[in-house]
């Protein structure tokens, strides 16, 4: 599904070059949850936004269902977005001027989705989510955790074949840290794809693959059942 | 979708609150400059198209010249002959008509007097000019030679509900003659915008047999605004080239040396026409054409504050618009959900500023001096909600792409502090904004001084306590009876009479002779001249430069003497005033003697140099009494003005006895540049209004994004003032800037609108200092209440708060 092919990222700076990423060769396939682990500055965040098309590469191939990315124009990728991928962040990301109903409509909207079928796209999430009762609210009127199971709830009902997930349980506390990736290993089950990028061992767990990054360079990968 | 924006938009409207209303302001405030402006323009421009034909009416003017053939006068009224000889001569002339002023016209019905406004026209004048008949016939309404076209006011006014039509009103002519005049038309009344107005019109037919026939074929009688018809599809060129040979044809061989003659647009007349003699004071294109240059100014000072603040604050929108990019928005999508957000600000300034308008209106009328019109305001639907439109892409655009172009990767960095987002062309927006309020604030300071200048400066005669009187054929009949009375009145200093006063134009002037080495010889300029009566020098306080006034006790006084100015003696080239004297002179037929020079003084506006005139005793001719009042007079005017009026009405008691200050009748000359300070006041403070209000969003914004820096400078042991040099420096720094820009275009512009004044003010480096330190000083208020406060604060708060 996913093929890197020596792909680097570097920030010029006059003369210097400052490297974040080198010779990174991957390939995820469908249904894979690969953690990527690493110590601060070691690319994690980077290669994940280099994934999820947020950022541009420096050098190297990337193909995205057999499709070259690095070749591809901002409305193209645009199209990747609302398509294929889902965003999860660590400091959930939601609109503040908007209601938990219209952040998980928004997306759609991009979509050009139609009025009817948003509407019952909305409902079967805030259903499956358990925050039916909190579709008024603004974010700022939620806890954490469910602002994150909000964010969760918007990355997924575009119906993505991929998540992408930056610490997703970074900032909330165990229990709810708990609950959350529980969420993402059951979407996992159901056939999404999922990326996280984490430091700690007990989530990165959760994933069948862990990609263990430092300065830039892939330093081993381990694989689980 | 849209909904989606429209909510994203109310709700950061109600977010940022103190933002919203920072634009909503301005934008209102400049929408209400622009529609009031673009209503003042609209009026200004449609003077007289209420005339179904105005394309093809023209005015008829006249000019005279010099013998170096400069222009000598130049009129909007001619002599009674042309119009029918421009019907008679010119094949592509459709009909001529003559309209002529009556003044004031004392109505009598039923023992009442009732006061109108009177022309007199030829019968035809309802073929040229459109005013539709209420009742009557426009065709036979002016043949009758008694006949009286009444507006429908003025017939209310009179007859109420009763039937106007046939009805009779007396108008005394003089004492023992009266005329009957009978109501044969009602028309609506004319529109405000018309270059002429009137209440009551009377024939000419009737004017012509009470004046005789020597009146209507004197071509020195130029008292009749004349304006003909041009049939359809002729060209007005054909008549211009034929001018001159028609003048030749019945002026004689030499006539285009002194005279000629100008066809005037109708529409043109408004605006563009200041002759020596029009019906009214017209318009000035020049004051629609600046005020239109400020209308524009103003609404970009309000866009401008709005992308300045726009594109400030736009960190404070990164991380939905890179939320919205994650999720699968392209840059059209958000530049489009900006846009709409700036048409939704525009389209609620629009509303608020109609508001505006609409409770102001009463005071706009009476300060602008226009009216609002029905058709105005119907017309100016569209141009003013595209002025919306135009508000939102103007405002809106660079905003709108700005924030569009944000990589999404902007907010998923926490990169808060995001690069100096252009501030480069933020600050040369705001210096431009303090560098037009600077420029506003410079002119308003020149022209008050001018028009302070102007009404205060010395005219080389005493304009104090001085009433005029207009006198009627009557009060002519017995002013020297009149005038012994009054002058038993110890609070009356003295009574003259004259055909003209000081402050009126010089508009009379005849051929002079001068003898030089015995050998007669003609004028080459041209030498107004003023008739008056005994006293004259005396009441107005006039100094003599050489020899002496008119005396009663000489005979030859009366007609065959002349007192001139000095600059009439300098142009006829007698070295002294004292050389002029006792120098023979004719004047318009008159032979005489000079027997006085007096020292020049302004008898017209400052707009003009001193001009070369004479006086001489005419004791028929005049048409306004001035009366002197005694120093002592201040507490006692109530007292004398009654006593005036006792006389007055001993001698006419149908007349209404009506007086003037001389003193008004100056200012009044500097109407239009009084008009226009008003203006450029009312708009340099919005202006500086609209750029203080940006700023001070400006600030506010940039001291609570800096409240951090200030904490950890405090700590580090930064004094309170220290902390504000530091905060404002860069403000004081914009606004030097600003006054350096501005300083030389309002030279510039100050110069070139001084150079209307043969008189004037020099303009001084006070009014440039004073403007930049009053904007500085308001800038730095606006300034300091957001400084001082973060600079005051307690740093452990900023920073806890990080």
């Amino acid at each position: 599904m996913i093929k890197l092919v020596d792909v680097e990222k570097y920030y010029a700076n006059k003369f210097i070059k400052t490297w974040v990423l080198r010779n990174i060769n991957l390939t995820i396939h469908e249904g894979d949850f690969v953690s990527i682990m690493g110590p601060s500055g070691a690319g994690k965040s980077t290669l994940l936004h280099i994934i999820g098309m947020l950022d541009d590469m420096s050098g190297g191939e990337y193909y995205f269902m057999d499709e070259p990315v690095h070749k591809l124009n901002e409305k193209k990728r645009t199209a990747f977005h609302q398509q294929y991928i889902g965003f999860v962040f660590q400091a959930y990301h939601l609109i503040d001027e908007l209601t938990v109903y219209e952040n998980l409509e928004t997306p759609l909207l991009y979509k050009k989705v139609k009025t009817a079928e948003r509407k019952s796209m909305i409902a079967d999430m805030l259903d499956r989510f358990n925050i039916v009762a909190k579709k008024d609210l603004f974010p700022n009127q939620l806890s954490g955790g469910q602002q994150q199971l909000v964010a969760v709830a918007r990355a997924l009902i575009i119906n993505p074949k991929i998540i992408l997930a930056d610490e997703p349980t970074g900032n909330l506390n165990s229990k709810q840290g708990l609950e959350i990736m529980e969420m993402l290993k059951q979407l996992n089950k159901e056939g999404t794809t999922i990326i996280q990028v984490t430091h700690d061992e007990n989530k990165a767990a959760f994933g069948n693959r862990i990609i263990h990054l430092a300065d830039g360079y892939v330093e081993k990968e381990e694989q689980h059942g | 979708m849209i909904k989606n924006y429209f909510k994203i938009a109310v709700r950061n409207l109600l977010k940022y609150k103190s933002y919203a209303i920072i634009n909503l302001l301005g934008l209102s405030i400049g929408m209400a400059s622009v529609i009031l402006i673009m209503l003042y323009v609209n009026f200004e421009t449609s003077f007289d198209i209420y005339n179904k034909n105005a394309d093809r009416i023209y005015r008829v003017t006249r000019e005279w010249f010099n013998s170096d053939g400069s222009t000598s006068i130049y009129f909007g009224f001619v002599a009674p002959p042309i119009a029918p000889l421009f019907k008679n001569d010119f094949e592509q002339v459709e009909q001529a008509v003559r309209i002529a002023q009556a003044g004031i016209a004392n109505l009598k019905y039923q023992d009442k007097i009732y006061q109108a406004e009177m022309l007199s026209a030829d019968p035809e004048v309802f073929d040229v000019f459109t005013f539709p008949f209420i009742q009557g016939d426009p065709a036979s309404a002016l043949q009758i030679p008694n006949g009286l076209v009444l507006t429908q006011s003025t017939a209310q006014k009179i007859f109420g509900n009763k039937n106007p039509l046939h009805q009779i009103l007396i108008l005394p002519v003089t004492k023992d003659i009266q005329i009957d005049l009978i109501v044969t038309g009602i028309i609506n009344d004319p529109p405000v915008n018309s270059h002429f107005h009137f209440e009551a019109l009377n024939s000419m037919v009737g004017l012509r047999q009470f004046y005789g026939e020597e009146e209507f074929s004197n071509w020195g009688s130029n008292n009749y605004a004349t304006y003909i018809l041009l049939k359809e599809g002729a060209n007005v060129e054909n008549i211009n080239r034929a001018i001159p040979q028609f003048l030749i044809k019945h002026l004689g061989d030499n006539a285009n040396e002194w005279n000629t003659l100008h066809l005037q647009p109708l529409k043109n007349i408004h605006l563009h026409s200041h002759l020596d003699a029009e019906f009214e004071p017209n318009g000035n294109i020049i004051y629609v054409y600046i005020l239109s240059i400020i209308a524009v100014i103003i609404l970009m000072l309000a866009c401008v504050n709005f992308i300045n603040l726009a594109t400030a604050r736009s960190t404070t929108r990164v991380k939905e618009i890179g939320i919205k990019k994650v999720v699968g928005a392209n840059r059209r999508q958000i530049i489009v959900q900006f846009l709409g957000e700036t048409f939704i600000l525009s389209i609620m300034s629009l509303l608020i500023a109609i508001g505006i308008l609409v409770i102001l209106r009463p005071v706009i009328q009476n300060f602008f001096g226009f009216t609002i019109l029905e058709n105005n305001v119907t017309g100016l639907i569209l141009p003013v909600i595209s002025l919306s439109v135009i508000v939102g892409l103007f405002a809106g655009s660079y905003p709108a792409f700005y924030m569009a172009q944000f990589p999404p990767l902007l907010i998923l960095r926490a990169f808060q502090q995001s690069r100096t987002l252009k501030s480069s062309l933020r600050k040369a927006l705001v210096i431009s904004q303090f560098s037009i309020s600077i420029i506003l604030m410079i002119c308003l300071g020149v022209v008050f001084e001018q028009l302070n200048y102007c009404k205060n400066k010395d005219l080389g005669f005493d304009k104090e306590q001085l009433l005029n009187l207009p006198a009627n054929r009557e009060m002519i009949d017995n002013y020297e009876a009149f005038k012994a009375r009054l002058m038993q009145n110890p609070n009356i200093a003295g009574v003259t009479a004259s055909k003209r006063v000081p402050s009126a134009g010089l508009a009379d002037n005849s051929e002079a002779t001068v003898y030089f080495d015995k050998k007669e010889m003609t004028l080459g300029f041209r030498l107004a001249n003023v008739r008056v009566n005994y006293d004259f020098l005396q009441v107005y306080g006039i100094k003599l430069a050489a020899g002496r006034d008119f005396d009663q006790t000489y005979a030859t006084d009366n007609g065959y003497a002349f007192i001139l100015n000095e600059t009439a003696v300098q142009k006829i080239g007698w070295k002294s005033p004292s050389e002029a004297l006792d120098q023979p002179m004719t004047y318009g037929g008159l032979r005489g003697q000079i027997i006085g020079v007096i020292k020049d003084f302004h008898y017209e506006s400052f707009h003009k140099s001193i001009a070369p005139f004479m006086l001489f005793i005419a004791p028929d001719d005049f048409n306004t009494i001035t009366i002197k009042l005694a120093p002592q007079t201040h507490n006692t005017f109530q007292e004398t003005a009654a006593f005036l009026k006792s006389i007055w009405q001993e001698y006419l008691p149908n007349d209404t006895f009506h007086y003037t200050f001389l003193n008004d009748r100056y200012n009044r000359l500097y109407n239009t540049e009084q008009k226009q300070g008003n203006l450029l006041t009312l708009f340099s403070l919005l202006a500086i209004f609209i750029s203080c209000l940006g700023l001070l969003g400006l600030v506010s914004f940039f001291t609570q994004r800096k409240t951090k820096e200030i904490g950890i400078r405090k700590a580090l042991g930064a004094s309170i003032p220290g902390i504000i040099l530091y905060l404002t420096s860069s403000y004081i720094k914009w606004i030097v800037m600003a006054n350096i820009i501005a300083f030389p275009v309002a030279w510039y512009a100050m110069n070139k609108w001084l150079q209307n004044f043969a008189y004037h003010v020099n303009m001084k480096m006070w009014v440039y200092l004073v403007a930049a330190a009053t904007v500085l000083l308001i800038a730095m208020l606006s300034v300091s209440w957001q400084v001082i406060r973060a600079a005051t604060a307690n740093p452990v708060e900023a920073l806890r708060y990080e």
